[in-house]
């Protein structure tokens, strides 16, 4: 049966059963009876209230036939107690799925009202029918009287039901009426005793006349008409009752074995054996749907189970259902992963040494408090040995009288958090110590009133801390003449106009007196407000220092200027009395040569040579002065032409000494153009002067630097000892004797001016001996020339 | 030609206000060989009052040939020179500027005054001779000098 095949008739749940069981008794108002009853013969179960004490069944025929058979068996005649009608018991097995025996379910049906279904009414008058058990005990007949004292049937019919498994018989009733009667014997299987007898008795008359109906010719067609009578009486048994019954059994076997489709195939006609067979139909029915409905709500409830799974082990902190003592039941996945564990080495066990370490709780811990106030609890625990912080919390679970019966332990690693906590805080106090123990005024202005100042800020404004935050603002501490400005970049500054602003202007303290300051601002957002905060230089010092090294630096430059102007007036005008004093010096040497004595002739000739070196100095000076006060503009300048210009002049030079000067393809450079050409004569005619042993050969030549070029002028010269490189460029330094090489010491010194004064340097590397190589930088653009180069003086001189 | 000069003395107007340096232009000269007359004034203002006539300088002969000093006292050098080169009558008559450096000479060009020739007084007296000749021979032995004062190179 079916109902076997329930899980929870197979695992004897006897709540559920009970309620199933009570369910389908109503359902079938043939069954007085629905029970189950485990392997011992005990009844576990049942549609109806059982009495307190164990019921046991174990003597009754249908169990012990189970118990042989481990099949469907049938009881005797019995009288239910709770209908207080005869009733015939079936049960069904079950099995767990491990095929072992574990019980039966077993149903009284009330016979009596079944056979009230039959259609007696269609039957011959004085038909009969009965039902009788294994021992030939009636379990019902008609006609007959309803009382429940067992009738034994009489065993002349027992026997003649007993040959075949169905047949017909004539036989004398007690009424003396002879009838012919049909039977069926039901069994469990062939060679199993009946379990039940039943038969139908139709008067012979009655048949005989059906016969004559039809056969009524002769006599010959009596034995065939006696035949038919005989099988009418079995077709009419067989047909109406036995196969409709047998259809039902069968059904009710196809349900037993689990085929919840099963029906019985039966029309569902009025009559009452129809009404079975609806009825039957309808608890094949109702035990499919509440098998669907059992799988759907187990489905679901796996899928819940699964789910509540899957999110328990989602979850990244450690959760723990600990129990009243604090062993872990349960632990989600994060849990094993965190402590690298198999769930077997975790559950049942304290929490306390696997998380903490220790056997008891740790200090501060949410448990104990957890159990005064049976709330949530939560703490942050530091463990110095593993170096963690944990975030820790503790849910009671209460059970439905409130009773703390164990508790949610959630577990959150916050040693990162705590960390960054640990690094802000310590940030915080940097820069708080930053700002407050500066030395530069910070501010932060919001509403035109400061709302914070550090000490040095005060300090500077000439109050204290207390008598400026909220209590003054800018307005209050800045000179009237500069307040007009400031209060626009404020308000520029605090609508995000402008972002950043650096100014400088003057304070008055609360001693009145004036300070310079200096201010660098920018919009900030405090208490969800627009400010500026910024930070306050007092720089009056510097302001003072400034003006006095401005002065300075234009009394210096008005210095240097009054001396190159002396150089060049003074050696300007020296030239001319200068000249007078050569030039008749040579007149008289011209017109008395040889007319006096000869001592009037070296005389004249020491003046001579004297006067005339005189003129070469001051006109030497006069250029040099020259270079930074008549200079032109600089402008692109050809290099190759200026070298050839400067090759010119000293054409001479070049021919009397045989001098070879070679050239690299030389740039355009930025330059003052005459300033170059003597540049290139002066190193070129230096570089013939001091010839060495070999004709002069002198290579110019020019690379890229950077922004740059480096020109150079190689010779094979005497060359100059290292030591003396600085010195050469020297205004008058000379490191020759004039006999040995004529000059004034001045060349050098102008080729330093004139590279300096076009932003460049220069520089000699030599060896003495071993010829020179002069090297000068010339910037090769304008924009970079004019920020180190050429001054605005220079430019002034040039166009006035 | 020679003969030409030798009967006739070539007229020289020296502008120049240091004695020393108007001795030392006639002893040049004097080292020279051609007939000259020198006549010399001491400024700017003298200078242009001898060339128009003016004043004392009424009868003043016609100069075929001005030495101008650029350092004067009351009209300097290149005014006198601007004023020659404009003056109908006076603008053909050549020009030497006598400079004292060559950066005066630079500036003189950058008035694009039609200057005939720039000599700096040297330091060294054969040099200025030697300048002295080569001006004698080049505006009186080379350059055909008109009855008017024309010159054609």
């Amino acid at each position: 049966m079916t109902l076997a095949k329930v899980p929870d008739i197979q695992n004897l749940n006897v709540t559920q059963s009970n309620k199933l069981l009570g369910e389908l008794l109503t359902q079938n108002p043939l069954y007085s009876t629905l029970f189950v009853v485990n392997a011992q013969g005990f009844v576990h179960a049942s549609g109806r209230p059982l009495p307190p004490a164990p019921v046991s069944v174990m003597q009754r025929k249908y169990f012990q036939d189970m118990v042989r058979l481990k099949d469907f068996s049938v009881g005797e005649y019995a009288i239910c107690p709770a209908v207080k009608r005869p009733v015939l018991h079936f049960a069904y097995p079950i099995f767990d799925t491990g095929g072992q025996f574990k019980g039966m379910v077993a149903l009284s049906l009330d016979l009596t009202r079944y056979a009230k279904m039959f259609p007696m009414d269609q039957l011959p008058q004085d038909s009969t029918l009965s039902f009788s058990d294994h021992k030939g005990i009636f379990l019902y007949r008609y006609p007959g009287e309803e009382d429940n004292i067992p009738k034994p049937d009489l065993p002349d019919m027992i026997r003649n039901m007993s040959s075949q498994k169905e047949g017909v018989f004539t036989y004398t009733g007690v009424d003396g009426l002879i009838r012919l009667y049909a039977y069926k014997n039901f069994r469990i299987k062939p060679n199993e005793p009946a379990y039940l007898f039943m038969r139908v008795g139709i008067p012979e008359k009655k048949a005989l006349l059906h016969a004559r109906k039809a056969l009524s010719i002769n006599l010959v067609l009596l034995g065939i008409a006696f035949i038919g009578a005989l099988f009418s009486a079995w077709f009419l048994g067989n047909a109406i009752i036995f196969r409709r019954l047998n259809k039902l059994v069968e059904a009710s076997r196809r349900l037993g074995h689990g085929d919840l489709k099963t029906r019985t195939g039966l029309n569902h006609k009025s009559d009452e054996l129809g009404e079975l067979g609806k009825a039957f139909d309808e608890m094949a029915g109702a035990l499919e749907k509440k098998y669907i409905e059992h799988e759907q709500a187990e489905r679901k409830s796996k899928k819940i189970a699964d789910e509540w799974q899957t999110t328990f082990d989602s979850i990244t902190d450690l959760v723990m259902i600990l129990d009243n003592e604090f062993r872990m039941v349960r632990v989600n996945e994060a849990t094993l992963r965190f402590f690298n564990l198999p769930m077997d080495r975790i559950l049942g066990n304290s929490c306390f040494p696997l998380v903490y370490g220790m056997n008891e709780p740790p200090e501060p811990n949410p448990f104990t408090e957890m159990k005064r106030t049976r709330k949530h609890e939560e703490t942050e625990l530091y463990l110095a040995e593993k170096g963690i912080w944990f975030f820790v919390s503790a849910d009671p679970i209460l059970d439905g009288e409130g009773n703390i019966i164990g508790l949610v332990h959630i577990v959150k690693d916050i040693t990162d958090r705590k960390q960054a906590e640990e690094a802000l805080r310590e940030s915080e106090k940097k820069f708080k110590d930053l700002v407050e123990k500066s030395n530069v005024g910070v501010y932060l202005i919001q509403d035109r009133v400061n709302r914070y100042v550090n000490a040095r800020c005060a300090e500077i404004l000439g109050y204290s801390v207390e008598e400026v935050i909220d209590k003054i603002g800018p307005k209050d501490t800045t000179f009237p003449e500069d307040w007009s400005p400031l209060e626009e970049n404020i308000q520029k500054r605090t609508s995000g106009e402008v972002k950043f602003i650096h100014r400088e202007f003057r304070i008055i303290t609360k001693n009145k007196e004036i300070k310079n300051v200096e201010v660098f601002g920018s919009r900030t957002i405090y208490q969800g407000k627009p400010a500026v905060v910024g930070t306050m230089l007092d720089i009056t010092e510097r302001k003072r220092a400034e003006e006095a090294l401005k002065e300075k630096t234009e009394e210096l430059a008005r210095s240097n200027k009054d001396l190159e102007q002396f150089a060049y007036v003074a050696s300007h005008d020296l030239q001319e009395p200068l000249r007078m004093v050569t030039n008749y010096l040579q007149l008289l040497a011209r017109r008395y040569q040889g007319k006096l004595d000869s001592d009037a002739d070296e005389f004249i000739g020491f003046a001579v040579d004297g006067a005339t070196h005189m003129w070469k100095l001051i006109n030497d000076l006069l250029t040099y002065s020259r270079v930074g006060m008549r200079g032109k503009e600089l402008e692109p300048t050809d290099c190759e032409t200026v070298l050839n210009q400067s090759l010119n002049n000293l054409e001479m030079a070049i021919e009397e000494k045989g001098a070879i000067v070679t050239h690299d393809p030389l740039p355009t450079v930025i330059a003052d153009n005459p300033q170059l050409e003597l540049l290139f004569q002066n190193l070129i005619g230096n570089a013939i002067k001091f010839q060495g042993n070999e004709p002069p050969r002198i290579h110019v030549s020019a690379s890229r630097n950077g922004s740059g070029w480096i020109f150079s002028v190689r010779d094979n010269g005497i060359g100059i000892a290292p030591e003396y490189a600085e010195r050469i460029f020297i205004i008058f330094q000379r490191l020759h004797s004039r006999k040995e090489f004529p000059g004034t010491g001045i060349g050098l010194a102008i080729c330093k001016k004139i590279v300096e004064r076009h932003g460049g340097h220069i520089w000699v590397e030599s060896e003495f001996g071993k010829g020179a190589t002069f090297y000068f930088t010339l910037p090769a653009s304008k924009g970079k020339l004019l920020s180190h180069g050429v001054s605005k003086d220079d430019r002034i001189e040039i166009n006035g | 030609m020679g003969a030409e000069q030798e009967c006739c003395s070539v007229e020289i107007l020296l502008v120049e206000d240091n004695p020393g340096d108007v001795r030392l232009t006639i002893e040049a000269f004097k080292e020279g060989k051609i007939r000259h007359h020198m006549s010399v004034v001491s400024d700017g203002v003298e200078a242009l009052a001898f060339l128009r006539r003016e004043g004392p300088y009424a009868n003043s002969p016609r100069p075929q040939l001005i030495l101008l000093d650029l350092n004067l006292p009351k009209k300097n050098g290149r005014n006198i020179l601007a004023e020659i080169k404009v003056e109908e009558g006076l603008k053909e008559i050549p020009v030497v500027v006598l400079t004292t450096s060559n950066a005066e000479k630079d500036i003189l060009k950058t008035y694009d005054l039609h200057t005939n020739c720039y000599i700096t007084k040297p330091v060294d007296l054969e040099q200025f001779i030697m300048i002295i000749k080569f001006i004698e021979d080049f505006w009186f032995s080379t350059v055909k000098i008109s009855e008017n004062g024309n010159t054609h190179a």
